[in-house]
């Protein structure tokens, strides 16, 4: 009798699991379908992020998932379009400067109006620059805007004409200015976290239908000065997942509609065939960083670090660390980045060479670090390409979150790998990377010669003339590799078949799903 | 009995008061939240300045007595990096773990607690032989491994539950709830049959039979309230893991709870909800425990008589 | 005269399958069992008197143990032949049991109320008030206040304890109680009390008894009759005067000569000699004893002894007595 009871028990385990979930069926159907048989557009789409969202407010945290959001939620004075490399008109409609390049006027669209129903005028643009600028008393803002320092002061011409007076000349300032413009009005009367949120884009911040930890959405905004044609969603939905093989399985069932992802799932998504995969080169420029301080190498020494350069496959490395979903790279500036050069040549794969300058250098043995996934794939290649040229090479894994503090430490180890957004202005980046006073210098380079070139790309008075100097500073770095570049990884995006627009950015901050839809029967 | 009461009532203060000193002073040694809320484009200058905003250079010591006087005296746990209140947050999602770690829990009751006895019962038999086993494969299964085949099966194969989050339905709770109760019931299964077999063969059952009370009565009113301490002690300890918020399971299933937005908020280099979730969880586990002491009490009359004198 | 027989045990035989080997307990008990009787079991340790009344009531642990052969009547009914659900309407009703240890015979969560309202309310048809209210008078009975019914067994001394085992057992006023060595466990000051108590109350209630004992003193003074016990047999049985007075078995002889002589001081005990029997062996073709018996011949160890009728209520198991004019020394000396 027990025994019977005992395997019954057993049954109804699985059972319970089985017949509760009976009723709906979600993932027999493939088939594409197409507006002019009758679908229509669902009002609910939903994508997910493994994680939640730090903040609906544009200034409010440096992440990628605030950014996403917030790209459909705010329109900036103008907008870097990554595909021509240009400025384009926004909430301005256009911007000239003075012959010195030291005033830039900016002349507003009139018919603009932020989710509250406040009129966009040029002082909600004067107070979002100013009130970006700084790291205020009050912790407005987490993130200072770029060219927040730039400005000698903001005037208000007229309601819609804007002009900033800059400190000194710059030909390149509209570069900088794709800022998100808050509402002065909002921020003065609801605060900072309720007026932080409310911008002027195509979708607002949708509040009621946002639980901490679990969702967050966004509703399409019925008076977008641009229409509502494009915008066929309703509601975009973000689910808060644990991680990506969450997100992928939700993908794959059916409880999400569409996601970016990561390579390791690319064949899972690839396989399903009520999935689709789109592709695009991407900015995140994966690259070895040298420790300029280590007592191991001498990696001031230029020829120690092209030898190096020299050894490592990175043909190899694109098709184990990313399973070819990334493209090689010679440039540290990446395609989508304003004023790459094609024309730039890195340091090639030359192991003979490089194994022979090694050996001469008297340099057997070097320590790398990375954190876990590609990168540490990627160092994995490093060494195997390394033990060629008669190198020994330690592994290290750093956990994520010792990572920065680690790196500038500088000590016990001599290579590191490493990743990062390529957005932004024109020498954003390489200032920020290289330059001795750079944030993300973690190498410790330090290079007059370096810093020569690139104050020559910012003292040039003319836009072209920046371009031609910062083409010249790029091949230098290429040639003295203050770092090495070794890959572009691309964009993914997974969606079901019936999910089509939205915008796959060369970075996850660079995508924009306000276009996004689905179709249903 | 009060007296015992207030007695360890009154234990658990210090005790709590270095959890909480500690919990706050460790958080704070495993990164740099001005770091994570700059970005990694920001200067060591505006590092500095986020520092002094956030009160990072303030002594330890201060911090603690300043955050500690915040909490108790006026129930603010502090905000998050993004400026949420610790309690707030805290309270949105401890439902959630609280209803995943009761179903569990029962569901573990359900599974375990019969299949123990059986097991004692018929010691040795084929049917100990299958329950042992199979609570063996469920105490060595990772729970990871097992909540991705699940999901991979009943969410993406068949379609029939969804897989992550909790929606509120009781499809949304089956998986996790599943999950958390295997590992969980496979050790309370061996708890209960080996307590159990401890006293099947003991005298007073003898007693018992030779009343005349039925088989069924003998295990289940004589033998198993003997039996229930250790396997109180196992579930009282295991509520008080659930509660913190089982982290691998939360993370799997995306179940929106407290110790999956612990960790997050650990990596992300945000403490202050990490150390309010950790406090409030060890206050949360402490009175568990002594509720499961204060359960003691009622199953057996012993442990009572020693409570009473204090 | 011709009493009613309440229990009857034939040719009992009991084994205990362990992985190690077959221990065969009980090899072949006849015993009869009349109303208002008692009958002292006596036996060393080991000797299977346990078993054999832990059979009768079929709480013999299965497995290991087995009852191979051999019937068991109470008040006519086929124990050996009932249904679960039987058993337990017999068990306490028909036939109750006092334990050795009461210590350990008591479940120590719950109340001894309790445990004495549970045989009441399993057995007479009666809610659980009236059972608790019947409960405490049964505990006023053995001597303890009614009031202590909601008292747990550790809060008694362990006389106190098996006072409330008495009660249990006697609680549903059973026609047979069977009591383990119900006194070993106690203090020698207490025992006297709780046996005279037992007694009492085995009286009051017309309850045939069966006392197991391996102290012949408690013997001569609570039985009717004895039953001697050696390797799983009963190897003399009699009136107390047939027993203690005209002692037929070697084995009986053998334990009264191990007994100390408190009016003799000069008297030595000697004890039986030889090793106890070994009970994996079932000594289905010899005397068990004839290894330690000084009457021993060829014969004892090649055929399993008979019952001899030595009078009407004296039944020994020895081949000598088939001799004529056999006789063993200490009747001898008492003549």
């Amino acid at each position: 009798m027990k025994k019977l009871v005992a395997v019954a028990l057993l049954m109804a385990m699985v059972f319970i699991l089985c017949a509760c979930g009976a009723p709906e069926q979600k993932n027999t159907e493939n088939i594409k379908l197409s507006v002019e048989e009758g679908a229509r557009y669902a009002e609910w789409v939903y994508s997910a992020t493994p994680g939640d969202l730090e903040s609906a407010d544009p200034y409010g945290s440096t992440t990628a998932r605030t950014e996403w959001l917030t790209n459909m939620t705010f329109d900036k004075l103008i907008a870097y379009n990554e595909e021509t490399g240009e400025m384009e008109p926004e909430l301005a409609t256009k911007w000239e400067s003075n012959e010195a390049k030291d005033e830039w006027t900016f002349y507003l669209r009139n018919d603009v109006y932020f989710h509250n129903g406040d009129h966009l005028t040029a002082e909600d643009v004067k107070f979002t620059y100013l009130h970006t600028a700084n790291l205020g008393d009050k912790m407005n803002v987490v993130r200072t805007f770029a060219a927040g320092t730039y400005a000698e002061s903001v005037e208000v011409i007229d309601e819609y004409t804007v002009k900033f007076v800059l400190k000194q000349p710059r030909p390149d300032f509209p570069m900088y200015m794709d800022m998100k413009v808050y509402s002065k009005n909002a921020i003065e009367t609801l605060g900072q976290a309720e007026g932080g949120v409310i911008g002027t884009g195509p979708y607002f911040f949708d509040k009621a239908n946002t639980v901490s930890g679990q969702i967050y959405t966004v509703s399409r905004n019925e008076n977008y000065w641009r229409g509502t044609e494009n915008y066929k969603t309703k509601h975009i939905g973000f689910k808060v997942y644990g991680d990506w093989n969450g997100v992928i399985a939700a993908l794959q069932s059916g409880d999400i509609d569409f996601t970016t992802m990561q390579s390791a799932h690319y064949r899972t998504v690839k396989s399903d065939p009520n999935l689709t995969i789109d592709e695009k080169v991407g900015c995140t420029s994966y690259y070895m960083g040298y420790n300029y301080t280590s007592t191991n190498a001498d990696m001031n020494d230029p020829e120690v670090r092209i030898a190096i350069a020299q050894c490592i496959n990175k043909d190899d490395m694109v098709a184990i660390a990313w399973e070819g979903l990334a493209v090689k790279s010679d440039n540290f500036c990446a395609p989508t980045g304003l004023g790459y050069s094609a024309d730039v040549k890195s340091v090639q794969y030359n192991p003979e060479q490089g194994a022979a300058t090694l050996k001469e250098k008297g340099i057997t043995s070097l320590t790398i670090i990375y954190t876990s996934g590609a990168p540490a794939v990627a160092a994995e290649v490093i060494q195997a390409s390394l033990k060629q040229a008669g190198i020994d090479v330690t592994l290290r894994l750093v956990d994520t979150t010792n990572w920065a503090s680690f790196k500038a430490a500088r000590e016990g180890y001599d290579l590191f790998v490493d990743y990062g957004s390529y957005r932004g202005a024109l020498l954003y980046n390489f200032n920020r990377f290289i330059h001795r006073d750079g944030a993300n210098n973690y190498t410790g380079f330090a290079s007059d010669e370096y810093e020569t070139l690139q104050n020559n790309v910012s003292a040039q008075r003319n836009w072209d003339d920046m371009l031609k100097e910062f083409k010249v500073l790029q091949q230098w770095v290429a040639d003295n590799v203050p770092l090495f570049p070794l890959a572009y990884t691309n964009t993914l995006l997974g969606r079901n078949i019936n999910v089509g627009g939205g915008y796959l950015g060369s970075s996850n901050n660079g995508c924009n799903w306000s276009t996004i839809y689905k179709l249903v029967k | 009995m009060l007296r015992y009461f207030v007695k360890r009532v009154l234990t658990l203060v210090p005790i709590l008061l270095v959890v909480a000193f500690l919990v706050f002073w460790l958080m704070g040694q495993t990164g740099d939240p001005a770091r994570t809320m700059a970005g990694e484009t920001a200067t060591e200058e505006q590092l500095e300045m986020m520092r002094e905003e956030l009160g990072l250079n303030t002594p330890i010591a201060v911090r603690f007595g300043r955050w500690l006087s915040d909490a108790v005296l006026r129930g603010d746990f502090g905000e998050s990096l993004y400026g949420k209140d610790c309690w707030q947050e805290f309270a949105l999602r401890f439902p959630h773990t609280l209803k995943l770690a009761i179903a569990s829990i029962l569901l573990t009751v359900v599974i375990a607690v019969p299949f123990g006895i059986i097991s004692a019962v018929k010691q040795n038999s084929w049917v100990d032989t299958l329950l042992s086993s199979t609570a063996m494969l469920g105490l060595s299964m990772p729970t990871f491994w097992m909540g991705m085949l699940l999901i991979v099966l009943f969410s993406v194969q068949l379609g029939w539950l969804p897989s992550g989050g909790d929606d509120g339905s009781i499809y949304s709770l089956l998986m996790p709830m599943f999950c958390s109760a295997v590992n969980n019931a496979a050790l309370v299964t061996r708890m209960t049959r080996s307590s159990m077999v401890d006293q099947i063969r003991a005298d007073y059952l003898r007693t018992a039979r030779a009343k005349g009370v039925s088989e069924k009565k003998v295990i289940l009113k004589h033998a198993l309230k003997n039996a229930l301490i250790p396997i109180i002690t196992t579930i009282g300890t295991q509520l008080s893991f659930l509660i913190g918020g089982t982290t691998v399971i939360e993370t799997v299933f995306s179940w929106p709870g407290v110790g999956s937005y612990t960790v997050a908020s650990i990596r992300s280099n945000d403490f202050m909800p990490a150390t309010c979730n950790v406090v409030l969880i060890s206050i949360l586990t402490a009175v568990i425990l002594l509720v499961v002491d204060m359960l003691y009490a009622f199953v057996d009359p012993r442990i009572k008589a020693r409570y009473k004198r204090g | 005269m011709e009493q009613k027989k309440v229990l009857e045990i034939k040719n009992l035989h009991v084994r205990f399958d362990t992985d190690e080997a077959k221990v065969y307990a009980v090899n072949g008990v006849n015993l009869v069992l009349h109303e208002q009787e008692t009958i002292g079991l006596v036996g060393e340790t080991g000797a299977g008197k346990t078993t054999t009344v832990l059979s009768l009531m079929r709480l013999i642990a299965t497995p290991p143990g087995v009852i191979t052969n051999g019937q068991i009547h109470v008040n006519g009914k086929d124990v050996l032949a009932m249904s679960e659900a039987e058993l337990e309407a017999m068990r306490g009703d028909e036939m109750a049991m006092i334990f050795q240890d009461p210590m350990t015979s008591l479940n120590p969560v719950m109340t001894v109320g309790q445990q004495i309202a549970e045989a009441i309310e399993i057995h007479e048809n009666v809610d659980k008030e009236k059972a608790l209210e019947l409960a405490k008078k049964m505990l006023e009975m053995v001597g303890i206040p009614g009031d202590r019914a909601s008292d747990y067994p550790h809060q008694f001394s362990g006389g106190m304890r098996q006072r409330v085992v008495i009660a249990i057992a006697l609680a549903c006023h059973p026609g047979i109680l069977i009591a383990d060595e119900p006194t070993t466990a106690l203090d020698v000051t207490i025992q006297a009390q709780v046996l005279d108590m037992m007694k009492k109350l085995a009286e009051e209630f017309k309850t045939a008894m069966i006392l197991i004992t391996h102290d012949l003193g408690i013997v001569a003074e609570t039985c009717d009759r004895v039953a001697v016990m050696y390797a799983g047999r009963i190897v003399e049985t009699g009136t107390l005067e047939d027993v203690f007075n005209r002692t037929a078995h070697p084995y009986t002889e053998g334990l009264f000569n191990s007994l100390p002589d408190l009016t003799d001081r000069t008297h030595e005990p000697r004890p039986i000699k030889g090793l106890v029997p070994d009970p994996t062996d079932p000594y289905n073709t010899c005397c068990a004893f004839a290894d330690r018996c000084p009457y021993a011949t060829e014969r004892c160890k090649q055929e399993l002894p008979d019952e001899i009728t030595l009078s009407d209520t004296h039944v020994v198991a020895c081949c000598r007595y088939t001799e004529a004019g056999f006789h063993i020394e200490r009747v001898v000396e008492n003549e």
